[in-house]
């Protein structure tokens, strides 16, 4: 008999009192009909409550392993460190020279360029309907904007897909494999690093000659980006209590919900 | 006439419905009354700057007692380890834990431009009640902002007779209390003494 059994067991053994405090307080309200007892949760709310069952990850289908745990913490460490001496005051000082507008232009024009990656994937899935709106957007951006400005999501209402790779072998039904934590990169898994370097081939980067300009506009992707998004690591971190299996459950969760849709 | 509602007033009576009358407001009709509230908080011009900060930061954490139930937001993100709680425990983390995820998501919005914030309210999806009778809706809201649309959806509680509340919000899929629930999960172990200890050290540092 496994832990989760005897778990499980044991949740059924407390269902009994539960529902007779249920019953019992039911039998109240309806003898004595003061309205106040219906109002008195906590009684009703105990652990027999099958309220949050589906935050327990399914029993066939364990949470993702993490055998690199000692590899993944230390880059976790390192990408930590990374950001708050390097990136971080290196985006604080970009975002004070350059203006709000620009700085979301720069980001939509980099978004832009990946479209070969969402594009591919889409169709690999065969979501035919949104490979055909993650066309028209880049059409639509390129032209009137260079994919500077979002004007087909805004002006049109068409939806992005944000589909890679990953996703596409998630859909397949690969799983996550393992945790793992990249370098520079964050967050990833075994899939979705394999993703990643598929993607690679179908990105508009990956094609460029000059190492030197190829490498300053991989940094003014990332400077730019993270000057957005200042503050969102810095708030998972401060209301987390262990930051790191904060950081890992959001990215599992993220991804999941991502294959899932 | 009399006597139709004195039978009237005896079936409500009989039945306990007499509260659930006083709260008809739908799950999604509370949170957009709510983040309205919240909103117009933070434009007001009144509480604007670093003076008026302490004040508008009560006024927002009454918003968020009167909004979440805290109680079942805590139970679940406790996980196992909730079971080992006295209600005197439950009640001391509860405190706390409340004070620090309002603490955290009100510095966070703080920072942002709210003027070009818009709120699309998508569904409003009821599931099956729990076993102890609690009604269940989900939420399905996106929120654009700077042009990034993000999807985030309500997990909203009704107990009979009470009102609707949040006990979970998705950002993107990634569920809050989930999230808090994968942190406690193999810390069992721990006294609900170091546990509370730990979210009170938490709260304090963050002032």
């Amino acid at each position: 008999m496994t832990t989760k059994e005897i778990l499980f067991m044991d949740k059924k053994r407390e269902i009994l009192p539960g529902a007779r405090v249920a019953a019992l307080v039911i039998f109240m309200v309806l003898l004595c009909s003061f309205p106040v007892l219906a109002s008195d949760t906590p009684a009703l709310s105990l652990e027999a409550d099958d309220l949050f069952a589906e935050y327990e990850s399914d029993p066939k289908e364990p949470s993702v392993p993490d055998p690199l745990y000692w590899f993944n913490y230390s880059m976790y460490h390192f990408n930590d460190k990374l950001y708050f001496w390097g990136l971080k005051p290196l985006a604080q000082g970009y975002k004070f020279v350059a203006p709000v507008e620009l700085r979301r232009g720069i980001n939509n024009f980099f978004y832009n360029i990946l479209f070969p990656v969402r594009f591919v994937n889409t169709l690999l899935q065969g979501k035919i309907t949104s490979a055909g709106q993650e066309f028209s957007i880049f059409m639509i951006n390129t032209m009137g904007s260079l994919g500077f400005e979002r004007i087909a999501q805004e002006k049109h209402g068409f939806k992005d897909s944000r589909e890679d790779l990953g996703q596409t072998l998630g859909s397949y039904g690969l799983g996550q494999g393992f945790y793992l934590v990249l370098p520079f990169l964050g967050p990833s898994s075994l899939r979705d690093f394999v993703g990643k370097a598929g993607d690679y081939f179908l990105s508009p980067t990956g094609y460029m000659n000059d190492s030197e300009v190829k490498m300053g506009l991989t940094a003014l992707d990332v400077v730019n980006g993270t000057s957005l998004r200042i503050g969102d690591y810095e708030a998972l971190k401060e209301s987390a209590f262990d930051p790191y299996i904060s950081l890992k459950d959001a990215y599992l969760q993220l991804r999941q919900n991502r294959v899932e849709k | 006439m009399k006597r139709y509602v004195t039978v009237v007033m005896i079936l409500g009576c009989l039945m306990g419905v007499f509260p659930a009358w006083a709260s008809e407001t739908g799950p999604q009709q509370v949170v957009e009354k709510g983040v309205d509230e919240v909103l117009s908080i933070l434009n007001n011009s009144e509480y604007q700057g670093e003076m008026n900060k302490k004040n508008r930061d009560e006024l927002l954490f009454e918003k968020a007692q009167e909004l979440f139930d805290f109680y079942s937001f805590a139970m679940g993100a406790l996980g196992r380890s909730w079971r080992g709680f006295s209600p005197t425990q439950r009640d001391e983390f509860i405190s706390y834990f409340s004070r620090l995820i309002g603490e955290t998501y009100f510095a966070k919005i703080e920072g942002e431009r709210l003027s070009d914030l818009s709120i699309r309210y998508v569904a409003e999806e009821f599931l099956a009640p729990t076993k102890s009778g609690r009604q269940r809706a989900d939420i399905f809201t996106e929120v654009s902002h700077g042009g990034v649309v993000t999807p985030v959806d309500y997990r909203m509680l009704k107990p009979s007779g009470g009102v609707w509340k949040i006990y979970d919000v998705k950002i993107e899929g990634v569920s809050l209390l989930g999230n808090y629930r994968e942190q406690y999960r193999e810390r069992f172990m721990d006294s609900p003494d170091k546990l509370i200890q730990e979210v009170r050290e938490k709260v304090q540092n963050d002032d």
